[in-house]
């Protein structure tokens, strides 16, 4: 399941609209300072269908889009969100650690924060699914 | 005798905190420097370690800022520009304690 972070992160840093900006994932040591920034994590997972030996694991990927607040922020976010959304929506990452993943679907967007630390910024999530086999039948 | 010596006492409280533990000094619209509490804590505004921020704060009398609001700006040290974000509220005492972010 959380595989599915170096490709979400490398589709995002080829994206020409978040040039400059600093793309990271949750399970990586890195400066979380810088911004602009797009931060990629898995937020949780639902499991779709559970059976005897199988279930359908549905998680969830949250895009934190992080600017400073400026007469401009707003209209850096936009852009930043379209591009994201048209990257990675109906996207399909296909085999990923030898198991096939559904295509992501924006299922909401976070109420924009705008932050007493001279921050703003708005969160999609994502979802995908695939199918876990057990061995125990 | 005054009718609000408990008033005074907080004026005077207030005016000696600043002298004593201002670490900074700020000017506002060009104005005289004063004196003020500088705090700095590092924050997670949308938690999970996603960004790593700095949270500043100021602390002086209102008075020396009168009229400044939401968006308005301290230069701290002569050297940066902040911007204030949040409620401009003084305290009782009219102590001010602003949230600021330094200016892009």
């Amino acid at each position: 399941m959380l595989a599915l972070a170096t490709p979400l992160k490398t589709r995002l840093q080829a994206l020409p609209q978040l040039t400059g900006w600093a793309v990271r994932v949750g399970t990586e040591l890195a400066d979380r300072r810088p911004v602009p920034a797009a931060d990629v994590r898995c937020s949780g997972a639902s499991v779709a269908d559970s059976r005897t030996g199988a279930a359908m694991v549905a998680p969830e990927w949250t895009v934190t889009l992080v600017v400073r607040r400026s007469d401009t922020a707003a209209d850096e976010l936009d852009a930043a969100f379209a591009a994201v959304f048209a990257s990675l929506h109906a996207w399909q990452p296909g085999q990923v650690a030898g198991r096939g993943w559904e295509p992501l679907t924006l299922q909401r967007v976070t109420e924009p924060l705008f932050a007493d630390e001279g921050l703003a910024g708005c969160e999609l999530v994502f979802s995908t699914s695939a199918r876990y086999l057990s061995g125990n039948t | 005798m005054t009718l609000a010596p408990f008033a005074a006492l907080e004026s005077r409280l207030n005016s000696a905190v600043q002298r004593r533990l201002a670490n900074a000094t700020a000017t506002h619209q060009g104005g005289e420097h004063f004196g003020v509490l500088l705090s700095r804590e590092g924050q997670q505004p949308w938690g999970g370690d996603t960004v790593d921020a700095a949270q500043v704060t100021l602390g002086m009398p209102a008075a020396q800022v009168a009229g400044i609001a939401e968006g308005g700006e301290l230069v701290i040290n002569g050297t940066t520009t902040y911007v204030v974000t949040g409620p401009v509220q003084p305290d009782e005492t009219g102590w001010l304690t602003l949230a600021v972010y330094p200016k892009a």
